[in-house]
């Protein structure tokens, strides 16, 4: 047991760093990704250090992996926002900016509009009579916030 | 310890690393596009991830629900229903909704697939019930519509939009749908009797408006002809009636002789023949010989008053 651990050249580091990201190439969506770096860090680190005790390469790895997680989400996060479609699988959202004829009137701020071939709950400031032109403007959750537009 | 050749600083460093792995695991999360996942702290809901990479702090944020917030097609199983004029019809349905809440389908209601399933069923029951099979079979596009803003009001409280709900099919039981069959039959024989008597009618009027047209024309033709022949007649008289005249007149400008010799000649041609005449052998001879003879007499009385001119 013992002997495999001081036997941790930096080529091992360097397999497991590859043999990581290639299990990350198939798909555990990221959680990899960091250990694979901290791996291959671990093993640049072993060639300049060659007499380093096999704990602290562990010490090493375990916290090179968690900084570089953390890192590599910093990075990435930003990337979540970036999309040519950003309103995807979010109905409520893609209508607002739309604008129609009302059907039924918004009573008490509140009233239901159709769009398509379904019915959208909406809420106003004030009461609009039916047949008058509304914009969306926001939507929250289910709830289409509209106002009047002349 | 145990015993493995190890020390506590190299065993603290490989449970570390484990340790490492574990919360790495369990805060990097990947949320794959058209989904949102609920985080629980501690239990409680706080808020939903949407699509990408986020990290939630280990030990305190776990995943709750990993929601689909696609739209989802939720096949409504077959069922007996019973039609207003008590017809048992077995009806299924398909119903399209989408999640647009994560955080109410994941809680406020315990299992959302089933709740809605239940939800369909029961109002297609409600709204078909309601109806006679007739009206059922041909206001799909009414009862859906009923169906739809239903179900919808219904699991709003769910954080669900449905966008659809469609009668899939509606089948009443076999011996309805053969009555039916033979209603439609004996519709389809009965227009086609009244076709078949309309055409009759109309090719009798046709004919005995032909044979009308007919007798008219022809009555018509018999009077012209008539017309025609009484002036033929006329015509015919008109002239006999100036011959005579004619004739009268030449007798009494000239010699009555002449006429003899007329009657003569007429005389002489019919014997001719009479005598030629190829189907007897027997010749006949005028009744009155005499006459002849006496034509005879009329000749010589012709030639005896040209010699006394002469």
């Amino acid at each position: 047991m013992s002997e495999f651990f001081t036997e941790l050249s930096p080529w091992h580091w360097l397999i497991l760093g590859m043999l990581l990201l290639g299990f990350e190439v198939l798909g555990t969506a990221g959680f990899l990704l960091g250990i694979a770096l901290a791996a291959l860090l671990q093993a640049v680190i072993l060639f300049v250090v060659p007499d380093m005790g096999w704990q602290q390469q562990l010490l090493v790895f375990a916290l090179a992996s968690v900084i570089f997680t953390l890192l590599y989400w910093k990075l990435f996060r930003r990337f979540n926002d970036r999309s040519d479609q950003p309103l995807l699988n979010d109905r409520a959202a893609q209508l607002v900016g739309r604008q129609l004829v009302l059907a039924g009137p918004i009573e008490n701020g509140l009233g239901r509009i159709q769009i398509g071939d379904t019915l959208w709950r909406a809420q106003a400031d004030e009461n609009i009579a039916a047949g008058s032109k509304i914009e969306i403007v926001d939507s929250q959750g289910m709830v289409l916030v509209v106002k009047q537009v002349d | 310890m145990f015993d493995l050749g190890i020390s506590q600083f190299g065993v603290t460093s490989i449970v570390l690393l484990i340790l490492v792995l574990l919360v790495i695991y369990s805060g990097a999360k990947v949320v794959p596009q058209g989904y949102g996942w609920t985080v629980e702290r501690f239990g409680r809901y706080t808020r939903t991830l949407p699509p990408g990479l986020h990290i939630i702090i280990p030990f305190i944020d776990t995943i709750g629900h990993r929601q689909n917030m696609m739209e989802q097609v939720l096949d409504v199983p077959p069922q007996e229903v019973i039609s207003s004029d008590n017809a048992m019809v077995t009806t299924d349905a398909v119903c399209f909704f989408q999640v647009l809440d994560a955080a109410k389908s994941s809680y406020e209601v315990n299992d959302l697939y089933r709740a809605m399933q239940n939800l369909v069923m029961t109002n297609i029951r409600a709204v078909v019930g309601s109806m006679e099979l007739d009206q059922m079979l041909s206001n799909r596009d009414s009862i859906n519509g009923t169906l739809l803003s239903k179900v919808d009001e219904a699991t709003d409280p769910w954080g669900v939009k449905v966008t659809r709900v469609e009668i899939r099919d509606i089948s009443p039981p076999q011996d309805l749908v053969e009555a039916m069959a033979n209603q439609m039959k004996a519709e389809r024989e009965k227009r086609a009797a009244i076709l078949n008597a309309e055409g009759e009618r109309q090719a009798a009027i046709a004919v005995a408006e032909g044979e009308k047209q007919a007798s008219i024309l022809r009555a018509e033709g018999q009077k012209e002809a008539a017309f025609r022949e009484a002036e033929a007649r006329e015509r015919e008289a008109e002239a006999e009636a100036r011959a005579t005249q004619m004739v009268s007149e030449a007798i009494s400008q000239g010699n009555p002789q002449a006429l003899n010799y007329f009657v003569a000649q007429k005389y002489v041609e019919a014997l001719q023949g009479v005598a030629s005449a190829e189907n007897s052998k027997v010749i006949m001879m005028p009744l009155e010989a005499s006459n002849v003879i006496g034509s005879v007499a009329g000749i010589s009385e012709l030639l005896n008053a040209t010699k006394i001119k002469g």
